[in-house]
């Protein structure tokens, strides 16, 4: 009996023991793991940083001015470029512009027989 | 007696031997001595450690020691520096610097050699010198490139070790020079609003070993706005080249809330690399330098007499003669008309006599208390650490005050003029500049009232008069309701005025009816160029500059531009019916 109760308790301890360093190993190992993630998000902060910086540093506004003069073809804003909504005339009649187009070469009326040009003046010439 | 002692002495030795006896006596009930005894051993051991425990605990080790003399030493973190849009204005990059432990280094001359030669532009005889030093620590070269860290890494020198570093760089260069200052290798604010941020605390937060990371820190947000700040640079350095002008400087300011959205001083330094920045002429021109301001200030006069109620809108000054005599002093009108002007016309044709006379007609006492009130004769602080103190005359007589109407006699800082523009139109509030970002019931908490509205509308009424057919029309670009003052002021050379050096500023609202923004241009020395006709008047170059940024600063800074005038900008004015309101 008692002989079994050793056997137990040393087990136990022994298991314990086990269980006590492999709970050590992984903390050690999940330290180390987080070690490295706080390097790395402290890394990419940095580059984070560096690359704003970088970015305003090609932004800024001289180096902008400089390029748009020398790529494009936009001048500055002035007042006259601007038009209030009530100087937008409104929209005109509705026309058909392509019967009117017909119209005027003279296609508008296809079934008439052409007749003298001479007739239909349609330019007047120079009065005597 | 003898005996005596030797019987006692053999009584204890024999107790002794008794106690030890009884510790090695195996019976049961005499053992307490022993048990005594392993009581005690082990009470020692574990007091030893403890002992041990504390010590380590409280007494730093090496590693740690390192350390803290690093973080003394590396330069500590900045907050960001942003502009009122968001927009980058300073920032902090991590770099690596080089450090040597001499303690450590065991072929000093060796170790010299070999980081000269990968770091050419350290002088040897000095890395020599402080290598021999007895300390724990020391810089070998701050802010290295990557490249030379691997290769200074390569050399594998026992002793020497590297240290990530903030560094303060400024992306835009000199946009915002003079407003942002700059700060040194140890990233102590040196000048500017970096300085200023230093002595709102950063630096005992950094003594206390807290706030090394740059994100730990909220961005310091300015009034600036980048856009607009670049813009007024870019026309100043246009028209400085233009105008041969030897120095120029400009700002535009909120008249609601105080807020600087730009300030501009020519010349000026790049932040990144200050080295000129403390040369005499790259002074802040706004803040530091102290100038006449010329007519700018009959703009102050004129409000000071229509507020005293000595004077009104339609009062009337003859300027028969064109000049005034003080003693043996001569002041003449420079646009001399020889007629009786009304008050608007004593603002349009800039006259002499007519601001001298109102000035007068206040009185001297009355003169002095209104520029007091007005924050002219008093060194103006912003958040800027540099400022300057008005020069004001010693003993202030009639013939001072007849200067000063005009705007001579009484040298300011530009800043300060501009504050007092600023409450002139916005309805009578003066604020101290400010180049932090606010609101305007923040403003109007820290303002005072210095002129009534009414005198409010009428000096609006008249800036805008002189903006429509006045010396300011320069700048009265279409649809923004410009108003504004010319002043130009003769410079004082060896205690003479020179004719023919002349300093010009020009000061500009819009709209007028409702006035938002305040522009302020000025320049040092400008000369006359073929369009000009030879004149360097102030509407010739601080007022052609100061329409060019209005054209463009407007539509950034959200003025709507109207076509019509509004309907009726100046009630009052016309229902005293004033000279031009018709």
């Amino acid at each position: 009996m008692i002989k079994l109760l050793h056997i137990v308790a040393i087990g136990a301890l022994v298991s314990s023991a086990v269980y006590a360093y492999s709970i050590k190993y992984e903390t050690t190992l999940a330290t180390e793991h987080l070690q490295k993630l706080k390097g790395k998000i402290q890394r990419e902060r940095d580059a984070i940083q560096v690359l704003k910086a970088e970015w305003q540093f090609l932004n800024r506004p001289d180096r902008v001015q400089m390029l748009a003069e020398r790529h494009l073809d936009l001048q500055p804003f002035v007042v006259t470029q601007v038009v209030k909504p009530s100087d937008i005339p409104n929209r005109g009649p509705k026309v058909d512009a392509i019967g009117r187009k017909l119209e005027d070469l003279g296609l508008g009326l296809p079934t008439e027989t052409p007749r003298d040009r001479k007739a239909s003046a349609t330019t007047p010439g120079a009065m005597p | 007696m003898e005996h005596q002692r030797e019987a006692t002495e053999t009584v204890v030795k024999r107790g002794r031997l008794t106690w030890l006896r009884d510790v090695f006596r195996m019976s049961g009930e005499k053992s307490e001595p022993r048990v005594g005894l392993v009581i005690l051993g082990f009470s020692v051991l574990f007091l030893a450690i403890t002992g041990r425990l504390v010590y380590l605990a409280v007494a730093p080790n090496e590693q740690v020691g390192l350390r803290r003399a690093t973080s003394n030493a590396i330069s500590a973190a900045r907050p960001d520096i942003v502009d009122r849009n968001g927009e980058i204005l300073a920032t902090d990059i991590r770099t690596v610097s080089v450090f040597a432990e001499p303690r450590r280094i065991l072929d000093k001359d060796e170790a010299t050699e070999l980081l000269t030669a990968v770091l050419p532009d350290l002088d040897a005889k000095e890395l020599r010198e402080k290598l021999g030093t007895k300390k724990g620590f020391v810089w070998v070269k701050r802010e290295i490139t990557p490249r030379q860290q691997a290769e200074v890494h390569r050399l594998g020198i026992p002793g020497i070790g590297f240290v990530p570093e903030n560094k303060r760089v400024y992306p835009n260069g000199t946009a915002a020079a003079h407003v942002l200052g700059f700060a040194n290798i140890d990233n102590v604010g040196i000048a500017g609003m970096e300085k200023y941020i230093d002595s709102q605390g950063l630096q005992d937060l950094n003594g206390a070993g807290l706030a090394t990371e740059a994100s730990d820190l909220k961005p310091i947000k300015l009034s600036l706005d980048l856009r607009v700040q670049h813009l007024l640079r870019d026309e100043l350095f246009k028209g400085m080249e233009r105008f041969k002008a030897i120095a120029a400087a400009g700002a535009i300011m909120d008249v609601n809330t105080g807020e600087m959205l730009a300030l501009v001083s020519l010349p000026d330094f790049d932040p990144n690399n200050p080295v000129d920045a403390l040369e005499k002429d790259r002074i802040n021109r706004m803040n530091v330098g102290v100038y006449e301001m010329g007519s700018t200030f009959k703009a102050l006069t004129i409000a000071m007499a229509l507020d005293s109620g000595k004077v009104n809108i339609n009062s009337t000054f003859s300027t028969a003669g064109g000049m005034m005599r003080f003693g043996r002093q001569v002041i003449k009108e420079y646009h001399g008309t020889g007629r009786t002007l009304t008050v608007p016309e004593v603002f349009v044709h800039s006259s002499n006599m007519g601001s001298i006379k109102m000035a007068l007609a206040v009185g001297v006492d009355g003169h002095k208390a209104f520029l007091k009130k007005m924050m002219q004769l008093d060194r103006m602080t912003t958040e800027l650490p540099e400022s300057a103190a008005p020069i004001v005359p010693q003993r202030w007589g009639e013939i001072n005050t007849a200067t000063i109407a005009f705007g001579h006699g009484l040298a300011v800082a530009p800043l300060q003029a501009l504050a007092a523009v600023g409450a002139l139109v916005n309805g009578g509030y003066l604020m101290k500049p400010t180049f932090l970002k606010r609101t305007e019931e923040e403003a109007r908490q820290v303002s005072t009232r210095v002129i009534k509205p009414e005198t409010s509308e009428a000096m609006r009424f008249i800036m805008r008069i002189n903006g429509e057919k006045g010396s300011a029309r320069k700048a009265d670009i279409p649809g923004y309701f410009v108003g504004g003052k010319t002043g130009t002021a003769e410079k004082v050379i060896n205690g003479r005025y020179a004719k023919n050096r002349n300093f010009t500023t020009f000061t500009a609202i819009a709209p007028s009816d409702k006035p938002k923004y305040v522009f302020l241009a000025i320049y040092d020395e400008p000369k006359g160029y073929a369009e000009s006709g030879g004149y360097s008047t102030a509407a010739w170059n601080a007022g052609v500059t100061t329409g060019k940024v209005i054209e463009r600063a407007a539509p950034i800074l959200g003025l709507n531009p109207r076509f019509d005038p509004p309907p009726s900008p100046f009630p009052l004015m016309a229902k005293l019916g004033a000279w031009g309101s018709r």
